[in-house]
């Protein structure tokens, strides 16, 4: 009997996903975005999402909160780097029609870390209740005596995301993945929650991870519920080894982000016309065929 | 020196300056002023400093600048690279082998030091601007001291009191609640000039970049900016041609920071 292949389409994927869910998305800034999913679940209307990004998330959570799919954010950052604000999460909070907490690094990765480890929460160090922070959201950040000093701390609860969304440069068919660059929060990702997708921009062979490389699989395939591979699977975002961040697109897009989502969202009904519709001459654009992020690259 | 400097290589160099060799520094996102630093201190005074760039995790990273701290790119000159699990770990006060500086900037900085990202306006949530939000200002509760730089000087920056407080700066709650080894804010570098902490723990002006003057800096301060001693405020120290060179040739040869748009 052969070994079962997790290679989905990305509707199918989207399908992973139910209206009220709380998912988690990778990534961080205009890297590593898991854009074609994210593509899916706006046109596909999925409602009352809540979002658990990653720490500095942007594109992807303006994409579905411009969509209208969005209840909830915990947020520790959206915007958009060198861009600006974000213009559809900061509309949608300050209109009050998404429910944003107020949360910090340490919330996100703690949170994230507790599920993985099957922890009811974290305690955070000592320093915290110097920031304003926890009375932003004191639901979420609540305070527990050390059982051991008596002194007080303030903790984190565990997110456990019903589906957690993430992108990587390579994968194989099983799902052993491969972060050839940063790992940002990903591998966290990829444990804490429930459903685990990734989408790649190429898959390996299937011996390539146990023909010594068992170190460059950052996580092991049996994390992983659902593969969807891609060409440009991250862009306008980066893909370590394969593309830059294309700056043009998110110009574009602060420029008029309605024509925009029109243009490569809605209208674009599946990922090869969202290529067609950013063009050969843009997406080569962004290749970057210098940059040698891989251990092995001489090798291959 | 012969050369003239733009403001950001100025802010660059003096962010650099107040860098320790045997420290470890981080910077966030939007940070291309901090990473320049960084690249330039070690290659200057600090060979032993350690640096982090942003989410990307690269530790040491010589890498030409680039704009975005947590582009894969940094990687590929790198030492090492941290998730953020490393990161946050380590940020909070783990495994720490050295002092620790934390360099980030925010919507609004008042006289103590405190920094806000959340948004404008104390009626939560209901922000007449809503921001970002906190990323990783949390950490300057942590870190054994921090700089700030801004790209904008101006008084919705510079106000008396933060609407909402991301990073504590020299506080009453960081002396309740934090290590006494984590002292906090020591310097604020803008586009118009370096700004330090009196005794009273309150902002004043240590210097103006040459081609400012101090009634214009105060001008465009939310709060009273005394000098700390009578007389003339002292001109900013331009960048050795060493630094320039450094800095030019080494650290940033596609010119990122002359064309960062700063007001």
């Amino acid at each position: 009997m052969n070994r079962r292949s997790k290679v989905i389409d990305v509707a199918s994927a989207a399908d992973l996903v139910s209206d009220g869910d709380l998912v988690a998305i990778g990534g961080i800034h205009a890297h590593a975005a898991p854009m074609p999913i994210i593509r899916e679940l706006a046109r596909a209307g999925r409602r009352n999402l809540r979002l658990l990004p990653n720490v500095s998330a942007g594109l992807p959570v303006e994409v579905l909160i411009a969509a209208g799919t969005v209840a909830e954010v915990y947020t520790a950052y959206v915007g958009l780097e060198d861009f600006g604000l974000a213009p559809a999460f900061r509309a949608a909070a300050e209109s009050s029609t998404i429910v944003v907490h107020d949360v910090d690094e340490p919330f996100t990765i703690y949170g994230l870390k507790a599920a993985a480890a099957n922890l009811p929460f974290m305690p955070l160090p000592r320093g915290h209740q110097s920031t304003g922070t926890r009375s932003l959201s004191p639901e979420l950040f609540r305070t527990v005596v050390d059982p051991y000093s008596g002194n007080e701390h303030v903790a984190i609860p565990a997110m456990r995301p019903d589906v957690g969304i993430v992108h990587a440069p390579r994968c194989d068919r099983f799902g052993n993945v491969f972060f050839d660059g940063p790992i940002y929060q990903d591998d966290l990702i990829l444990r804490a929650s429930r459903t685990a997708i990734v989408v790649t921009d190429e898959i390996v062979p299937d011996d390539y991870a146990a023909s010594g490389r068992h170190k460059e699989v950052t996580v092991p395939s049996f994390m992983v519920s659902a593969v969807v591979a891609l060409p440009f699977a991250a862009h306008p975002t980066s893909s370590a080894g394969h593309y830059g961040r294309d700056e043009r697109m998110l110009e574009d897009y602060v420029r008029s982000p309605e024509q925009w989502m029109a243009r490569y969202v809605s209208e674009a009904h599946d990922h090869h016309q969202y290529l067609e519709r950013v063009g050969v001459e843009r997406l080569v654009g962004t290749l970057r065929v210098d940059h040698k992020p891989r251990a092995d690259r001489s090798q291959t | 020196m012969t050369e003239t400097c733009t403001t950001s290589e100025l802010m660059a160099v003096t962010l650099a300056r107040g860098l320790r060799n045997e420290e470890w520094g981080a910077c966030g996102a939007n940070s291309e002023i901090p990473m320049a630093a960084f690249q330039l201190a070690r290659l200057m005074h600090a060979p032993d400093l350690n640096w982090l760039s942003g989410g990307g995790g690269a530790i040491n990273s010589a890498a030409p600048l680039v704009k975005s701290t947590a582009d894969p790119v940094t990687l590929d000159s790198a030492e090492h690279s941290f998730r953020l699990e490393d990161i946050v770990d380590f940020e909070l006060g783990g495994w720490r082998k050295a002092p620790t500086v934390g360099i980030f900037g925010g919507m609004q900085v008042d006289r103590h030091g405190n920094v806000n990202m959340v948004g404008i306006g104390r009626d939560y949530p209901k922000l007449r601007v809503r921001g970002p939000g906190t990323v990783g200002l949390v950490f300057a509760a942590y870190f054994t001291r921090t700089m700030i730089f801004v790209q904008r000087h101006d008084a919705r920056i510079f106000v008396d009191e933060v609407d909402h407080v991301s990073a504590p700066g020299r506080t009453a709650a960081r002396r309740e609640f934090c290590d006494p080894h984590s002292d906090g804010p020591q310097l604020v570098v803008t586009p118009l000039a370096v700004l330090d902490f009196g005794d009273d723990d309150t902002l004043q002006l240590k210097s103006v970049h040459p081609g400012h003057t101090p009634d214009e800096v105060r001008e465009r301060t939310g709060f009273d900016l005394p000098s700390p001693t009578p007389g003339e405020v002292p001109l900013t120290p331009s960048p050795t041609d060493e630094e320039l060179t450094m800095l030019r040739e080494r650290v940033d040869p596609g010119g990122v920071l002359r064309r960062l748009r700063l007001d």
